[in-house]
């Protein structure tokens, strides 16, 4: 599973899956949406890319680069305006049992149990009490909440609260993890704990990720990839793959190698953050 | 809601005071609290021997007592209660359904919520004899009186509390493929209960209000009517009783409702 | 691949232009006075139960033309006038007691929160005792109505003031009535003039309410004095006329408010 050390951009196979069927492939995707006054915002212009089956790939950009857009188009929520999704093979055409959505708002259901909001997705779909509560303990268990089962929300702090969100989404076993900056509202120690907590269970369950944020250290830290993408309208402008060893710990961040990846990074980030700074200074005069 | 109607709900759940005040006990504000009726009640029985318009509280609850022993509270009573109860509920299952629909679409909001505002400001007893005209004085015309009082506000939170459920749990729902009878009842309905609670309580008490002047006004029977009855034969302590009855009952339906609305907010 | 074509073309708002609000909301309003109206005349209601709103509206007509609606009108207006006075400058009073006096308003609070809620009208054959039948009873109750509001959002207003105005105030060395002037008043009218605003509505409600129970003047007199005389048609005119004033008072009143809020935030 380890990623060959290349730093060149593209896109590596996957041991079982040569012709990269399997896996999510954007193929020139554009989006287009509408602002309250009306006007029509172009989010993102041409993105395309594969995610083999079981990478973990974040996308990083300038803010309001229209990263947690594409993520949407991804997840189903908001269709295309033009391009193509599709999801080992089949096209996106609305949310799907194999994807699960992690928020960086706080999406637990306050008024529900710990457990029950693990459990949430299952119940939606319509599996039985016994059966859904057994599952949801599982993954209560994997994420490190046990013991939290019968607590609610509202005693939880904002990193337990994510990991409530993060077992919400993998409770049903999807194969895809769509985290839209799912640490974002965190502080910084929660922040880089919760990351190496994420990477635990990633290597548990060997899912595939597309992670969003605009942290250049979490990206290059978690990621087997980090795509960055340019200002409004976007594209990706570069995909860096990452060959740090795996598994990763504080060792990881003060290699060499990290610093030169996250330069990397940061080289190309720098350059559309300024673009999107040169945007929003031309509409205030 | 209307900016004014959300200036009450402000005022209902601003954050305390930031400031540190003082340190004090713990006990010290129930105290003080409980100490706020007493001596109102102190003040009531120091009135008494200066003028003989206000009966001494002993002799008031004297009084009220024997309206439950002797038994003639209960006819007034039983009529409040039932036309309050009845206008209440019909008053809330009529406001809920559409204010969780105006609540839910943009649309219809802009179409309505102008109108429902604007009458904001009008006082809904002028429409009490339109009520009379048409059912005639009793139990129907009071009850209708009252529904009408409980619609608005409902209507307005709970139009106001479904808007205002938070996009990440819709967005949760739709990316879990939910139906939408799914997502109103395990999202939007408990997201948003606390504040159609805010409503309902508000609801009642203008509801409450609107049947003891409708009473007051005309009716058949009531505890409105016994107060307008007692005073035009000068029977203070009687008046007195009634008066009081009505202040419990109204601070009791407010407490309970009250409670309701902690606990959904808590729960 | 065509899936994903339909969704997008099905969710793509474009070149839809938005449904005209104003137009159905306005539609809705007329057709129902026409439906009305047509009810009426064709004898589907009974006139002794509503006559046609065109009668009304010919009927007020004759009224503010007569004499005596003058007199109703302003014995009103200067109750209306009055309560909220009162209860604006008492209001105002009592929230910066309570927001001076911390505890003092944690004592109170709850029962002035209460009072709101409460019949606090039942009390009016007491006020008609002791101050007599005439526009007292009705004013002092109607205050106590417009009171409550202001105080509670003043008090709220000031409580929600950042704690860091006061601390630049005093770092700029700021005079106490400067601070109070220039920085704590300003900072709580978003939350007072709302207060404000439904302290005047509540006076206007608490004198109407008030005058159709026990008045002997003004237009809320007016409305229960007919009814009693089964004079329909001008019952009707009143409570048209009531509440043509009742709307139009509200409107104007929210347009202040918004453009304070807008001028303070």
């Amino acid at each position: 599973m380890l990623p060959t050390a290349s730093s060149a951009p593209g896109q590596p196979e996957t041991a079982g899956d040569r012709d990269g069927r399997l896996g999510v492939r954007l193929a020139d995707v554009g989006v287009v949406y509408d602002t309250k006054d009306g006007d029509s915002v172009e989010a993102v212009r041409s993105a395309s890319g594969h995610i083999a089956d079981g990478r973990f790939v974040s996308l990083i950009g300038p803010s309001g680069c229209g990263k947690s857009t594409l993520l949407d188009v991804v997840g189903g929520l908001l269709a295309p305006r033009s391009g193509t999704v599709t999801i080992d093979g089949e096209p996106v055409t609305g949310p799907r049992r194999d994807t699960a959505m992690v928020f960086q708002e706080d999406s637990t259901l306050h008024w529900r149990t710990v457990l029950s909001n693990v459990a949430f997705g299952l119940e939606i779909a319509g599996v039985g009490r016994k059966q859904r509560e057994a599952a949801a303990g599982d993954i209560v268990a994997l994420v490190g909440l046990t013991g939290f089962e019968h607590r609610h929300p509202r005693e939880l702090s904002g990193g337990m609260k994510q990991r409530v969100a993060i077992a919400r989404a993998l409770v049903a076993d999807p194969r895809i993890l769509l985290m839209d900056e799912p640490f974002g509202a965190l502080d910084q120690q929660t922040r880089m704990f919760m990351g190496r907590e994420l990477l635990r269970v990633w290597d548990e369950t060997r899912k595939s990720v597309v992670f969003v944020t605009h942290d250049i250290q979490e990206a290059v830290y978690l990621s087997d990839e980090v795509w960055v993408m340019s200002a409004r309208p976007s594209e990706f402008t570069a995909k860096v793959v990452v060959d740090l060893d795996r598994p990763r710990g504080p060792g990881t961040m003060s290699s060499r190698r990290f610093h030169d990846l996250t330069s990397q990074v940061w080289e190309v980030l720098r350059v559309e953050s300024e673009k999107a700074l040169d945007a929003q200074r031309e509409l205030e005069p | 809601m209307t900016t004014t109607e959300t200036a009450v709900a402000a005022a209902d759940t601003a954050p305390r005071d930031t400031r540190q005040p003082r340190r004090r006990r713990p006990w010290q504000l129930p105290a003080a609290r409980l100490a706020v009726p007493l001596l109102a009640l102190l003040a009531w029985q120091l009135i008494d021997p200066v003028t003989d318009l206000v009966p001494a509280p002993a002799d008031t609850i004297r009084e009220l007592y024997s309206g439950f022993v002797d038994g003639w509270i209960y006819e007034g009573l039983r009529a409040t209660a039932s036309a309050v109860g009845t206008g209440f509920v019909l008053g809330t299952v009529v406001a809920f359904p559409l204010g969780y629909l105006m609540g839910s679409s943009k649309t219809l909001t802009a179409i309505f919520e102008p109108l429902v505002a604007g009458t904001f400001a009008v006082p809904r007893v002028i429409l009490y004899p339109i009520l009379l005209a048409v059912f005639g004085v009793g139990l129907e015309a009071e009850s209708a009186m009252v529904a009408i009082s409980a619609f608005f506000p409902i209507l307005m939170s709970t139009a106001a509390a479904v808007r205002n459920v938070s996009p990440s749990l819709l967005k949760l729902g739709r990316s879990l493929s939910a139906r939408p009878l799914q997502i109103a009842r395990k999202i939007v309905i408990p997201d948003a209960a606390p504040s159609i609670m805010v409503g309902i309580r508000i609801g009642f008490s203008i509801a409450f209000i609107a049947a003891i002047i409708a009473e007051l006004f005309a009716a058949k029977d009531g505890l409105g009517l016994l107060i307008s009855q007692s005073y035009a034969v000068l029977d203070l302590p009687r008046m007195y009783a009634v008066v009081l009855l009505v202040m419990l009952a109204a601070f009791a339906g407010n407490l309970l409702l009250w409670w309701a609305e902690r606990r959904l907010r808590k729960a | 691949m065509s899936g994903s074509a339909v969704t997008a073309t099905a969710r793509a708002p474009s070149r839809r232009r938005p449904p005209p609000v104003a137009t159905v909301r306005w539609g809705l309003v007329i057709g129902s006075v026409l439906l009305l109206e047509a009810a009426a005349r064709i004898g589907m209601i009974d006139p002794l139960i509503m006559p046609p709103p065109s009668t009304m509206v010919v009927r007020l007509g004759e009224i503010v033309a007569g004499g005596g609606f003058l007199t109703d009108l302003t014995t009103t207006a200067a109750a209306v006038l009055s309560a909220f006075g009162l209860g604006a400058v008492g209001g105002l009073l009592i929230g910066i007691l309570f927001w001076r006096l911390p505890f003092v308003g944690a004592t109170f609070e709850p029962y002035l929160v209460s009072l709101y809620s409460m019949p606090t009208l039942v009390f009016y054959p007491i006020l008609l005792a002791l101050l007599g039948l005439g526009p007292a009873p009705i004013i002092v109750i109607a205050t106590t109505m417009a009171m409550i509001p202001v105080a509670l959002n003043t008090m709220v207003g000031l409580n929600s003031i950042s704690p860091t105005l006061p601390k630049l105030a005093r770092s700029l060395n700021c005079s106490r009535t400067q601070t109070y002037l220039k920085v704590l008043a300003p900072a709580a009218t978003p939350l007072v003039v709302p207060g404000l605003v439904l302290g005047f509505i509540y006076a206007m409600i608490g004198v109407i309410a008030m005058e159709f129970i026990l008045a002997s003047e003004g237009l809320g007199f007016r409305i229960g004095y007919t009814y009693r005389a089964f004079e329909m048609q001008d019952m009707y005119a009143y409570i048209v006329f009531v509440f043509v004033i009742a709307v139009a008072a509200n409107v104007a009143l929210n347009a202040i408010e918004r453009r304070v809020r807008r001028d303070m935030e």
